[in-house]
């Protein structure tokens, strides 16, 4: 296995690490696998499950990149004017581009964790290259939807209301009231206004099976991501999964970033099976760069 | 760019090991504001990323920038790339790395001791000494960083100055901390593994796994009982007003240190949940100290 610094992009100078496979399992059959951003975590990715992944893949073959997006970890400002969720499609789209230059890859898989995981859905509409998209406790895809279903999370006003830390925490100047006003906000979001924005979510993911796109979906246990996908799919679920193209996981004592030991190894063990799946069902039907 | 500089420690033309595109504008160390590229052992190569000085006043120290360790890195990555930024905006070569184990330098995360980050912290000085030209070192560390910056002060008796940013003063005080954050996070205690091919017991505490020889060699650390001094001059930065923070500063001057404590209130940009704030008055804090004591 071999790491290798980066440097591309046409509006920001965007820094990854490409990791290559060791020559014994290296294949030139394989998609290359693109790690994206959770939020603001730079590339390693939180509890550095991303370098984690990408060495774990390389060492089933697969050439792996993991890059920052424009004002993001080591990457620089962009200079376009793009919204942030724009530009990460596009600087996603970028990295591709660089990929098909300096590795030849022709098809690719991204994978993502909250925010990371919508940007890999975006760009799987936009991009035909991209064969598989592997969304970890994503929850961001609509904000209307996101205030809608926040505000309403019992856990959280659960945790507000009965901790006796955070009422005390306005009294020493350490109230999170941003997040509050987030909250507070989508109690005023109407139901209409929400389960429209889900149905147009739920159409995103017919139209990416429509596609041929897998999928793999996996929630975390103690994450608010399940109630999420409750709002967005509905009943459509069942049918969704019997097509095949989304696979859909539970990881038990997981938090949203898989701080627990045991979760993380199960995680690892999930995307590895769901890439080998995608590779082989993929084998043959598209092209081989 | 770097000021040229005659030196035997000047930097080779083909040190950068990062791959960049030829079509970018950003396709050359000169177009951008930092070079990452691997470094040390090539059997465990270490993450770096180069800043060079900006600006008409190149300073003659390079600063090597400690990252906090273990989740701390994680939620402080932003906050000291932006003060390697500013650095590098004041005049300063920069250079910031992953120690083993961690962010995306070689290594598994149970495999990190404080030996072994001691000994990086010496290979990123070589390294950094060799592509700036620079001699004279600062180091500046954040938390565990700061800890791990004084302890290889103390080896080295070679650094001219040394910015500790609310350091770890007591090893044993901060695994309880974390420990204590992990179960309220997780409402259980830190998960035991079963992990044969170490040969000892792991525990994984906020989602890195630590071996007990590890546990065991952090919880002896404590910065008030070091006799040498770290650094010729030491800043000890105080975000929270913390009486450890107020002791290590006086115990550096028993060490013939020029130590000075400066309690700057701020956010704790190692914790959960601080987001992405960057503490512009510290920053600017620490940059003006280092331009008084390492102009």
């Amino acid at each position: 296995m071999k790491e290798t610094p980066v440097v591309f992009g046409g509006s920001a100078p965007l820094v990854g690490i490409i990791t290559d496979p060791p020559e014994s399992a290296a294949s030139r059959d394989l998609p290359t696998i693109i790690l994206l951003n959770q939020g603001l975590v730079h590339r390693a990715g939180p509890n550095r499950l991303h370098v984690k992944i990408a060495r774990r893949m390389a060492s089933r073959g697969f050439v792996t990149l993991r890059f920052d997006f424009s004002g993001i970890g080591d990457s620089g400002i962009s200079t376009d004017t793009l919204a942030f969720e724009k530009r990460c499609v596009k600087e996603t789209s970028e990295a591709m581009d660089y990929l098909r230059d300096v590795r030849n890859s022709r098809r690719f898989l991204l994978l993502g964790i909250c925010l990371g995981a919508v940007t890999g859905f975006d760009t799987a509409h936009e991009d035909s290259r991209v064969i598989g998209v592997g969304l970890i406790n994503p929850q961001q895809y609509s904000q209307v939807l996101t205030s809608y279903v926040e505000a309403r999370r019992w856990r959280y006003w659960k945790s507000v209301l009965f901790n006796p830390r955070r009422w005390v925490r306005p009294l020493i100047g350490r109230a999170d009231y941003q997040s509050l006003w987030i909250r507070l906000r989508g109690l005023f979001v109407r139901k209409e206004k929400a389960e429209s924005a889900a149905r147009k979510v739920a159409a995103d993911f017919r139209a990416l099976v429509d596609r041929d796109i897998d999928m793999l979906l996996v929630y975390s246990s103690k994450d608010w991501g399940l109630e999420y996908m409750r709002m967005v799919f509905g009943d459509a679920l069942p049918k969704l999964i019997a097509s095949g193209k989304l696979h859909l996981e539970f990881v038990q004592q997981a938090d949203h970033i898989f701080t627990p030991l045991p979760s993380q190894q199960y995680l690892f063990e999930l995307i590895q099976g769901w890439a080998e799946g995608v590779t082989s069902r993929h084998s043959g039907v598209r092209q081989i760069g | 760019m770097d000021a040229p500089r005659k030196s035997a420690l000047a930097a080779p033309p083909d040190a950068p090991r990062s791959e960049a595109d030829p079509r970018s504008a950003h396709g050359t160390a000169h177009g951008r504001d930092l070079d990452p590229f691997y470094f040390g052992p090539p059997a465990r190569p270490l993450f770096g990323c180069y800043h060079p000085p900006k600006g008409v006043n190149a300073r003659d120290c390079v600063v090597v920038l400690c990252y906090p360790a273990w989740r701390e890195y994680m939620r402080a990555h932003r906050s000291c790339r932006q003060t390697a930024n500013r650095l590098s905006q004041a005049g300063y070569p920069v250079l910031r790395f992953d120690y083993s184990g961690s962010g995306d330098s070689a290594g598994e995360s149970e495999q990190g001791n404080v030996d072994q980050w001691l000994d990086e912290i010496s290979t990123a000085i070589s390294e950094a000494q060799r592509r700036s030209g620079r001699s004279r070192v600062s180091l500046m560390g954040l938390r565990f960083g700061a800890t791990l910056s004084a302890l290889a002060g103390v080896q080295r008796h070679d650094l001219h100055s040394m910015v500790m940013w609310d350091p770890v003063v007591s090893g044993a005080a901060y695994i309880q901390e974390m420990t204590n954050i992990h179960e309220r996070l997780l409402g259980q205690p830190g998960e035991h593994l079963d992990t044969e091919n170490l040969g000892e017991p792991v525990t994984g505490i906020l989602g890195i796994p630590f071996t007990a020889s590890t546990l065991t060699a952090l919880r002896r650390l404590n910065l008030l009982t070091i006799r040498d001094a770290p650094a010729n001059n030491i800043l000890v930065i105080d975000s929270v007003d913390s009486a450890p923070c107020r002791l290590l500063a006086e115990h550096l001057q028993t060490t013939g240190a020029h130590s000075e404590y400066l309690h700057i209130a701020g956010p704790r940009v190692w914790m959960d949940d601080v987001g992405a704030l960057v503490p512009g008055r510290t920053v600017e804090a620490l940059v003006s100290w280092l331009v008084r004591v390492s102009p």
